[in-house]
Order: C-alpha cells, then sequence, then structure tokens
C-alpha cells in the first residue's frame, strides 16, 4: 500500500530522528523555496526546474502520487544530470568506463530511494542533504570498485603489446585478477559464517572500545604507533597519548582476543 | 538513540553532518556506532583519499547518454507503479468542472473554495453554491486535474487555514481539450494554449 498522499498538499515535516532525537529538517531555504512552488501551476514547474535546489526536485517527485509522463520525464532528467555531475566530480583518476560504471550505479541507487514507496531514514537524508548522500554512496562505489580486476584497467599501458610485438586488442584481459578461484569460493563460503562468528567473539572480549580501536587501527589500517613524518597518520596522534600506553592497549586487546579465541602466543 | 541504524544510515548520517574525513571526525563516530569502528575507518580512508587526491580532469563521459539511462529507468520504475496518467488516457470533463477547472488555472494558486465559486458564478452567468465548488474539486483532485495544499491557519486573515488549488500538467491538457469544445471557456480563457 502506497503511502503518498494524492496532492502535495503542505510540506510535512521528516520523520527520522538525529542523535539529539529531533527530527532532521529540510533548509529553511528548501522550506520556503517548496512553499512557493506548491502555489505554482505544474506547467510552470517545467519552466523553472532548472534553479530547483535538489531537495526540492526530490520533494516534488516523491509527493506526486501521479502525473502527466512529460512533467516526470523533465525533473528526472534535471534529477539525472545533477546525479551525474556530483559522482563525476567525485570520481577522480577513474577512466572514462569505470566512471561511468560507478554514476550508473549510483543514479539507479538514488532513482530507486526517490521512487521507494515507504519513506524511510535514507529518503528523509535525500531531503536534508542530496549532494553529501550522493557523495557518500559514489565513495562506496569507488571502494568497491578498487577491489575488482576491472579496478586496474588504469595499471594497464594503452597500446601494450605482446611477446611478438603485436598489440594487444583486449588489454583488460591482462589486469591482475585476485578474486579467488571456484574451489576458494566454495571454501570461503563454508567458512564465512565460522570467521563472521570468531571475529565477533575476538572483538568482544576487548572490553575496552580505545583497545579495540587501537588494533583495528594498527593491525587492520596499518597505521604506525609513531611516526616521524607530522603528515603521517599515526596512533600517537590519534590517541594523544605516549606511545608506552598505545602498546598497553595493543598487547591487552591482543591478549583478550587470543584468550577468547583459545589461541597460544 | 535507540534506533539501530544499518551501516549505510550511519554513513548518511556522517556525511550529512561531517563537513572533512578528519581522524578527530573518525574516532567520534567510531566512539558513537562501535560496531561499525572498521567500516567507518575504511570508508575515511576512501574520503580522504578522493579529497587528497591531487587536481585532476573530471573523467570524461557521455553524459547525455547517462542522463537517458536514468530517466528511462526512472519511467519504467514509474509505470509499474502506475504513476503516469498519459495524455490519451485523459477523459472528457464535465461541463462544471471545466468551469471549476478554469478558474483554478485563472485564480494562478490562489483560489480556494469561495474566490473559485465566485469566478465560475462570473463565468456562468449563475449563482453557483459553494458545495457543487466542493464537490467539483474532490473529484478533479481525485483525478489528478488539480492539485490541493492546506496553508498554515497563522498566514490567512481569518485564523483558519484555507485549502487552496494549483492546476496539474495532466488537468492544463484536460482543459485545453475542453476549450476546443467550449465557446464559453474560449471567451474567458483567451490565449490560454
Amino acid at each position: 500500500m502506497s503511502t503518498f498522499s494524492d496532492s502535495p498538499g503542505p510540506v510535512e515535516p521528516l520523520t527520522s530522528l538525529n542523535k539529539d532525537g529531533k527530527p532532521y529538517e529540510r533548509s529553511p531555504a528548501v522550506q520556503a523555496e517548496l512553499s512557493r512552488i506548491l502555489s505554482l501551476h505544474q506547467f510552470d514547474w517545467i519552466a523553472e526546474v532548472g534553479d530547483f535546489r535538489n531537495e526540492t526536485l526530490v520533494y516534488l517527485i516523491r509527493k506526486n502520487r501521479c502525473g502527466d509522463p512529460e512533467l516526470y520525464g523533465r525533473l528526472f532528467q534535471e534529477l539525472s544530470t545533477r546525479i551525474t555531475r556530483i559522482v563525476r566530480r567525485n570520481a577522480w583518476g577513474l577512466d572514462r568506463f569505470s566512471a561511468q560504471d560507478i554514476i550508473l550505479t549510483v543514479e539507479i541507487q538514488i532513482i530507486e530511494l526517490v521512487l521507494a514507496e515507504k519513506p524511510s531514514r535514507k529518503t528523509d537524508f535525500l531531503e536534508v542533504g542530496f549532494a553529501e548522500v550522493v557523495e557518500r554512496r559514489t565513495l562506496d562505489a569507488v571502494r568497491r570498485h578498487e577491489t575488482r580486476p576491472q579496478g586496474k584497467r588504469g595499471e594497464i599501458f594503452p597500446g601494450a603489446t605482446d611477446e611478438d610485438g603485436d598489440e594487444i586488442e583486449r588489454p583488460i584481459e591482462l589486469a591482475g585478477d585476485d578474486r579467488p578461484g571456484p574451489e576458494a569460493i566454495l571454501l570461503a563460503r563454508q567458512d564465512a559464517a565460522l570467521r563472521k562468528k570468531l571475529i565477533r567473539k575476538a572483538r568482544d572480549a576487548v572490553q575496552d572500545p580505545r583497545h579495540l580501536e587501537a588494533v583495528m587501527l594498527h593491525k587492520g589500517e596499518g597505521l604506525p604507533i609513531t611516526s616521524k613524518d607530522p603528515t603521517e597518520p599515526d596512533l600517537e596522534r590519534h590517541f594523544q597519548e605516549r606511545p608506552r600506553k598505545i602498546k598497553h592497549r595493543l598487547a591487552a586487546a591482543m591478549k583478550a582476543m587470543r584468550k577468547a579465541l583459545g589461541v597460544k602466543k | 538513540m535507540t534506533e539501530k541504524l544499518s551501516l549505510e544510515d550511519v554513513l548518511d548520517e556522517l556525511m550529512i553532518e561531517e563537513p572533512e574525513p578528519s581522524d578527530e571526525a573518525l574516532a567520534r563516530w567510531s566512539e558513537r556506532y562501535p560496531q561499525y569502528r572498521h567500516d567507518l575507518a575504511e570508508f575515511f580512508a576512501t574520503w580522504r583519499v578522493q579529497r587528497d587526491m591531487p587536481e585532476q580532469a573530471e573523467p570524461e563521459i557521455d553524459e547525455e547518454w547517462l542522463v537517458q539511462q536514468g530517466v528511462n529507468y526512472a519511467m519504467e520504475i514509474l509505470r509499474k507503479q502506475g504513476r503516469l496518467i498519459s495524455p490519451e488516457s485523459i477523459v472528457p470533463v464535465a461541463p462544471f468542472d471545466q468551469l471549476v477547472l478554469a478558474a483554478v488555472y485563472m485564480l494562478h494558486g490562489d483560489g480556494y473554495v469561495v474566490n473559485i465559486t465566485d469566478k465560475v458564478g462570473e463565468m456562468s452567468g449563475r449563482e453557483v453554491l459553494l458545495a457543487s465548488t466542493f464537490a467539483s474539486l474532490d473529484r478533479l483532485e481525485k483525478g489528478y486535474l488539480v492539485s490541493g495544499r492546506d496553508s498554515e491557519p497563522e498566514t490567512e486573515p481569518d485564523g483558519e487555514s484555507r485549502r487552496y488549488f494549483t492546476m496539474t500538467l495532466t488537468g492544463d491538457r484536460a482543459l485545453a481539450r475542453a476549450r476546443e469544445t467550449s465557446k464559453l471557456l474560449t471567451d474567458f480563457l483567451g490565449d490560454f494554449a
């Protein structure tokens, strides 16, 4: 059952709560723009759509239960153009195909959210900070892309040749594929549940969250305990503590984890 | 806050609240959502790389094609949701409803039941009952030909909320069609396309 109302009506407040337990709010500029636009005939929207704020566009699409294809077409053309440009700005260093792949991925995600029949925290966020949400999804897509073989296309020299000196027609085939083979995938699937359980068990064993954070940053992210390079992040600066104290945190966390997992040092 | 948030929701919230991927922000969010500490660290790393990357040209893309793909996808969803009203499917509007529709158009978003009734009376040269206008507006709104919005009571002279009406694009098409067969509408609407 749809939760859309039959008409735009007044600008209802958002329902998702922030960390202080208060509902998120649209910016005053968006509220004011909505009040003005809702008093216009829809054919005037089409003339002005290029000037609408992102959040206003989202609201208008979500609030109109049914409408003319020309109206929706124009609103979505504007929305898609904006998504494309925001993603492009946040996808530095990618080749054309990777960038287009990521743009399309994010575009589809946002369109599905805008047209979701039930409001949610995710749809509310689109009316609070549209560009930020698109940027966040772009970063996620870039992060995922970098772990795929396609993400390594940039490492292949254009015009690469084979051992006979002939140009390679499909250089993507030379891209390193770090993905596991079929056997490894099968084993990984079998092990996944157990591994997840063990990781949770190890994490839960560390009582002090700062100890756990130190281990995650040191072992997981590779942050050194201390670094002479002031521009390089290190745990000493991160925690604002002496190296000795940080070593203690690491040792305490590792000890608790090993104990929980029954591993002898 | 007791609500359990997904990682996606946390990241959305983070992007709205944080202007930069600073160490201090990472520590704060890791403390707030310790269950996502690892994912947050990964996300901040990607964010920093994209922010700190030396200025490069934006990737070459076929923007027109990408936008068109998005529009096609959206229209397909709308079709499946039954939200599209094609111009061909608009049913003819009854004569009285045509006058109400024309009045809504002529009042430029300032039309509510009282002045719409007055306008219809002016056009038809007869006294019109408020109840008839109410019923007509209800029909037109249910048919997505007009759109209503309730005002804030404090903005009204009598301190009571009013329901104002504007015309949808579907209503615009219906009115254009009605005008082809109604001399009365043609006289009042003039150059209305």
